[in-house]
């Protein structure tokens, strides 16, 4: 028989410590006074911000900050079931998220005049009359393990025997699976990408074929690390910037960009309407367009910056869209996101059910 | 358990006072003389946190949800309809009953190995094997879930590939991971003590001496196991497979992190519909689909242990 | 009840059973192991031998205040959940109510519903009555999923306490006070400890509830675990992980002390 050494008096002290450590920790929160809550990606990029510039920011203005991770369509579920009694001043989203949230009135104007570096920011990443700003830009396409397979031509070889349950989707929940319908819509009709958005139904069909390949649909950024380690051969739609910081390690991962086209994958910003603590939300928006932010993430992530006069050393410039001028030069298209939006919830669902089952 | 109780009345306890004494003799009164009350915290606390939520949760799936996600009024059955009619869900809702079917029978049949030899087993072995056993239970199951990521893991770098591999019984690695497969073997890992415990429970009940009597009349392992064994230990089976039915369908964690997409399961539905598509009756709809499953593979077993127990009065 | 297993069969038994029991292990050994690999991410076979992640995690602001909040959290879930069941657990087994089997299976049922279907039904309760500290609400969530647990041990020990030796000590001139501290109490401690154990241990692992519920204030560690698993590729989750499993293995290594894992699991 065990024996037993649980007696009635360490039972009451237990009990007792266990009590009064309880309802310290119940009432320490209290203790801090000014507490800013912001979204961030929940990505490597995420990480960094709150490792780079988090620290410093609570320092410079004596206050908690708390991030939240997620991605645009949780972020916004988050801002929604707040609405009321908003907890969040600063929520990030791609640019497909910022007419979603300001049609719903979830977010607010920003005000120019109290964030003094969105005077920088080029005019094209001002979303929907200054409600949104984009603070990171990606490039996204596919990406491939370079010892594994050679770069995609076409989006069409995705399509083929070869690469049966070799291919990592991105989840239906993120805004690149919206691409990656565009994409299986221009392979239908053979139309470029602006004209095959809006021909989604000839999409579905051929996106269906692709299901043989997937291997798995991921929603973990980490899980492109399959592709490296050979679990998979090719993975996508994906942003750059999940994937070159990767690449400038030596690790085998790489972007490639079929003829078809390429997209814009940019991260933003919104401010949240009724914002509690509105000037540290207003000042965390600056932070994170400051030049020195902007840098840091850009060399770290390799996404471009969306600020003028960041310069860049060669090996990191090659991997950015960045300045403007190149931008326009690798051509990359942005879906209409007001045509997409009222369609996404039924996407969401044709996507499952297009590879469940 | 009274070896141990008197053990630890032997201890001093500290002399009572006299406010001590009265304030014992009214807690003694409550505690032993009249304690019908004392069930009261719990059941409300239970009723406005557990049954009235859960109530509400289910009345939402007849509900409608306006475009700034405000939920009332009409009620509408359509969102069951939905789900019967998109074969998405109902696929789900396949794969689900299929995946905890599937699951409880293996882990039945592994677990009456493992429960004889822990009733019938020399002691040490059964002390290792009970330690073995539960100290899993533990660990969280987004730990148990990730060693399998590691395990289960598709290309030569997962463990069992790369074992398969040098072993030369493959030659290309095996897709494992995300597949309906590995939710089986998860699910199988982190239920598996849910089956063998009311197993070792049952046998430990069965007179071992009828098994004896049993071979003594010459009658082959396999024979007196069908005969003798399994009927008698019929409760704890019932029991062990209405608990991992009821879990492995209930799961979220072990489909999100090692299944595919052909292996969601109705708990993923439900996460992704209030958190991305944030449609509370749907999301409700499917809730309540799960809970009905649940409920009603309870209430199953509980006829067949309760049918069971009249029979034997009837005898 | 040792020594009736003989013949090929009794072989057959032990060589399953050790099947299985390299199958229950095979994760949680493999995680140990990786956890001290040095390679940038993780595979198999590890490549070199490093501490270095147990320092990183451990300098991880992120993960060591997850593995406070969840402590805290499991000790306030185990303190609500023995002060709520077992008055509750003497109530059923004592009380001379009507309906107390129905009662029984009321406080039992959280057990049986889906959890992660709880939390979601949480989450909607306080967000529409807009309760917005995230630790309370948690710390409730959590002791609905965890007072069965207390209701199923305590009141198996309950009714085995035998009633001669209780009508024993008031003869010899017990007071009742006395009789409930020394005889009613060390025959019930066992299944409270157990109960609390239980309580603790479903607590600080749970993850259906908490991904509901927690914010990024209030996160406890199953929660940073699934999310480093997502974004986080190299071994130092694995670490985590690790240090999940250490601690897991010292709360057995209590239960087995103070009551005995067998006897625990009957309950």
């Amino acid at each position: 028989m065990t024996k037993l050494i649980l007696n009635r008096r360490r039972f009451l002290h237990a009990s007792a410590a266990a009590t009064l450590a309880t309802l310290y920790f119940y009432t320490a929160a209290s203790a801090q006074d000014r507490v800013l809550q912001v979204g961030v990606y929940n990505s490597a990029q995420g990480g960094l911000i709150k490792k780079e510039v988090l620290p410093a920011f609570e320092k410079e203005f004596g206050c908690k900050v708390l991030t939240t991770e997620g991605a645009t369509l949780a972020n916004i579920a988050s801002l929604r079931a707040t609405r009321d009694n908003p907890v969040y001043s600063v929520m990030s989203m791609d640019d497909v998220g910022f007419p979603q949230a300001k049609g719903e009135g979830l977010i607010e104007e920003l005000p120019m005049d109290e964030i003094p570096n969105l005077a920088n920011v080029y005019p094209r990443y001002l979303f929907e009359e200054n409600y949104g700003v984009g603070f990171a830009v990606s490039i996204a396409g596919l990406f491939i393990n370079p010892q594994m397979s050679k770069p995609i031509e076409s989006y069409a070889e995705i399509f083929e025997p070869k690469y049966a349950r070799k291919m990592m989707l991105n989840t239906p929940k993120n805004t690149q699976s919206v691409l990656m319908l565009i994409v299986a819509s221009a392979l239908a009709t053979g139309k470029s990408l602006q004209e095959a958005q809006y021909m989604t139904d000839e999409g579905w069909t051929r996106l269906a074929d692709l299901k043989p390949n997937v291997l798995t649909i991921y929603d973990g950024e980490a899980q492109v690390m399959m592709v490296a380690q050979g679990q998979a051969t090719v993975g996508g739609i994906e942003y750059s910037k999940a994937i070159y910081p990767h690449t400038r390690k030596g690790i085998p991962l790489d972007m490639t960009y079929p003829k078809e086209g390429a997209f814009t994958g940019i991260n933003g910003i919104a401010l949240v309407k009724g914002a509690p603590q509105r000037e540290l939300g207003l000042a965390w928006i600056d932070r994170l367009l400051s030049p020195e932010v902007q840098k840091m993430l850009a060399e770290a992530t390799l996404s471009a910056p969306t600020v003028k006069g960041v310069e860049f050393s060669d090996d990191s410039l090659k991997y950015l869209a960045y300045p403007e001028a190149r931008m326009d030069e690798l051509n990359l298209f942005t879906p209409d996101w007001n045509y997409i939006i009222p369609r996404r919830a039924e996407w969401l669902e044709k996507y499952n059910q297009t590879f469940a089952g | 358990m009274k070896v141990a109780g008197s053990e630890t009345d032997k201890l001093p306890g500290p002399p009572g006072t006299g406010a001590g004494d009265a304030l014992g003799g009214w807690l003694h009164r409550q505690v032993v003389g009249s304690p019908n009350w004392m069930i009261l915290p719990l059941l409300v606390f239970l009723a406005v946190f557990f049954f009235m939520p859960a109530i509400k949760l289910m009345l939402f799936s007849v509900m409608t949800q306006d475009p700034q996600g405000r939920i009332g009024t009409p009620l509408t059955l359509a969102h069951y309809v939905r789900f019967f009619q998109v074969p998405l869900y109902t696929d789900v809702l396949w794969t689900t009953i299929r995946i905890s079917i599937i699951t409880s029978v293996i882990a039945a049949i592994l677990a009456y190995p493992v429960a004889i030899v822990l009733v019938r087993g020399n002691i040490m072995v059964t002390r290792i094997v009970t330690l073995i056993i539960i100290a899993p239970l533990a660990v969280s199951v987004v730990v148990r879930a990730y060693g399998w990521q590691l395990i289960l893991g598709n290309g030569p770098t997962g463990l069992l590939n790369y074992v398969l591999l040098h072993l030369g019984l493959i030659s290309e690695p095996l897709a494992l991971l995300f597949s309906p497969v590995a939710v089986v073997v998860g699910s199988l890992h982190i239920f598996f003590p849910m089956m063998v415990l009311p197993l070792a429970s049952a046998l430990g009940k069965i007179d071992p001496n009828l098994e004896q009597a049993g071979r003594t009349l010459g009658a082959p392992a396999w024979k007196v196991f069908l005969r003798i064994t399994l009927p008698l230990s019929m409760p704890g089976l019932v029991a062990g497979v209405t608990l991992v039915f009821s879990l492995s369908a209930g799961a979220y964690v072990i489909p999100a992190l090692i299944g595919g997409p052909s292996s969601q399961m109705l708990g993923n539905m439900v996460e992704q519909q209030i958190i991305a598509v944030y449609d509370w009756p749907f999301g409700a709809t499917i809730a309540t689909i799960l809970v009905l499953i649940v409920l009603a593979i309870n209430a199953l077993s509980m006829r067949l242990m309760g049918g069971r127990r009249i029979r034997e009065n009837q005898k | 009840m040792s020594g009736k297993l003989t013949g090929t069969s009794a072989v057959m038994l032990y060589l399953i059973t050790a099947g299985m029991m390299a199958f229950v292990l095979c994760p949680i050994v493999l995680i140990v192991i990786i956890s001290f690999s040095d390679g940038y991410f993780v595979s198999f076979p590890p490549t070199g031998f490093t501490t270095s992640w147990y320092v990183s995690v451990f300098q991880n602001a992120e993960f060591t205040g997850a593995l406070l909040f969840s402590f805290v959290l499991a000790v306030g879930t185990t303190l609500l959940s023995l002060l709520l069941g077992v008055p509750a657990a003497f109530a059923i087994v004592r009380g001379n109510f009507p309906g107390r089997a129905l009662c029984k299976g009321l406080l039992l049922s959280p057990l049986i519903f889906p959890v992660l279907i709880t939390g979601l039904a949480l989450l909607q309760l306080f967000s529409s009555y807009g309760w917005s500290t995230v630790k309370l609400n948690l710390l409730i969530a959590h002791t609905v999923v965890t007072s069965p647990y207390v209701i199923r041990t305590v009141l198996t020990s309950l009714e085995l306490v035998n009633p001669a030796l209780e009508e024993a000590a008031r003869t010899l001139g017990a007071t009742r006070w006395q009789t409930f501290r020394r005889v009613i109490f060390p025959q019930i401690a066992p299944g409270i400890a157990s109960g609390a154990i239980f309580c603790f241990m479903v607590s600080f692992d749970n993850y259906p509830v908490s991904m509901w519920l927690a914010d990024s204030a209030n996160t406890p560690v199953p929660v940073v675990l699934y999310r480093q698993i997502g974004t986080v590729f190299d071994p130092s989750v694995a670490t985590m992980s690790s240090i999940i499993i250490g601690l897991s293995a010292v709360v057995v290594l209590a239960l087995d002390r103070m009551v005995g894992l067998r006897r625990a699991m009957a309950m």
